[in-house]
């Protein structure tokens, strides 16, 4: 995502705004804002739009899987087989990347597939929520995955979990010098992980609010920017696929690394 | 899109997670260095170092996720898995 040409794109239409009527504002539809507020002992538990959306999208997984395997046959339905090319698909990457002993965390990454898949679809849709947009929702997912690899590596390994710090095979004389690129590179995993998820979803619907408002200002030009829209929005369909996929292949790697350290 | 039998990585997610693992990386040292800095007042340097460490932790991140992608498509069809782990420094078979 190119963020300059969207900055251009911003600053060439906020000057036009100020002429025409609907107001440019492409980055309105990231903001959250409380339905009801929930504030016990000053803790902020309340029902924003953000948690809202979450509810929609665990409800529509849980439904659509439900539907799917309501009453399975032996020859599947389009629902069924689509449900179990899914299930197909997250237990290859397992088996693919963790291989052994592997199976039992399928639970977890299938949960968090489907869940990052379905936040970055439905919030596709007009006037919806794009839950995987907002830092703190990918930055939590992230740091509990890397809690989650930590505590694993620690349960398997032990206090050897810390040898993960040396690689295999170094001279004694290069340790000071990998030893703190190791541990620097352990601790951008979760940064990564949540800025990657936030940072794509967050680009690709501002660029298609600056389109959308488009449309909207060039009255007899609109057509242009509308095909625009409508290639966009199958990127972003791409987009989302590509980064569940990533979000949760990265998982299987990180747990990997903590199952079997070297 | 991908091919679920496959499970290659695509070439875009691989591109993906590359950028911004070393983006991550240079960010994470050099606020390590600043903090670590910040706490006892030795201000430019530690900063320089960390921030250089990170860079090399982020290509080292790189190296690491491209060598994750090559054993899987020629270890394909061994029946166990035989990946190179993340942190073994041999090249694929």
């Amino acid at each position: 995502m190119d963020f300059s040409l969207i900055a251009a794109a911003h600053a060439e239409a906020v000057t036009d705004a100020a002429h025409a009527a609907p107001k440019m504002d492409p980055l309105h539809h990231f903001q959250v804002h409380n339905y009801i507020d929930i504030t016990p002992f000053g803790l902020d538990i309340s029902i924003s739009n953000s948690v809202l959306w979450m509810w929609i999208v665990v409800g529509v997984v849980f439904g659509l899987f439900h539907l799917a395997m309501k009453n399975p046959t032996l020859v599947p339905g389009r629902l069924q087989s689509v449900a179990e090319a899914g299930y197909l698909f997250v237990d290859t990457m397992i088996n693919e990347i963790i291989g052994h002993g592997g199976k039992k965390f399928f639970p977890l990454i299938f949960t968090l597939f489907f869940f990052v898949l379905f936040c970055n679809w439905t919030g596709l849709i007009p006037g919806s929520f794009t839950v995987t947009s907002q830092l703190i929702v990918t930055g939590t997912l992230a740091m509990g995955i890397f809690g989650f690899c930590i505590f694993l590596g620690a349960l398997h390994h032990g206090w050897k979990f810390l040898g993960f710090f040396v690689p295999h095979g170094l001279p004694p004389a290069l340790l000071p010098l990998m030893v703190p690129i190791e541990i620097i590179s352990f601790l951008a995993r979760p940064v990564s992980l949540s800025v990657r998820l936030f940072a794509n979803m967050t680009a690709g619907h501002t660029v298609l609010g600056v389109l959308f408002f488009f449309t909207a200002l060039l009255e007899w030009f609109s057509p242009l920017p509308f095909g625009f829209t409508v290639v966009f929005t199958g990127m972003e369909i791409f987009i989302g696929f590509i980064q569940a996929y990533i979000f949760t292949i990265l998982t299987c790697v990180y747990i990997n690394d903590s199952l079997h350290m070297h | 899109m991908n091919d679920p039998s496959r499970g290659q990585p695509h070439g875009l997610s691989m591109a993906m997670r590359m950028s911004t693992d070393l983006v991550a990386a240079v960010f994470v040292g050099g606020g390590i260095g600043y903090l670590i800095d910040y706490w006892f007042n030795t201000k430019p340097w530690l900063t320089v170092i960390f921030f250089l460490f990170g860079l090399a932790a982020g290509f080292r991140n790189m190296y690491r996720s491209a060598m994750q992608g090559l054993p899987s498509q020629e270890g394909k069809g061994q029946g166990e898995s035989t990946r190179t782990g993340g942190h073994s420094e041999e090249p694929p078979r």
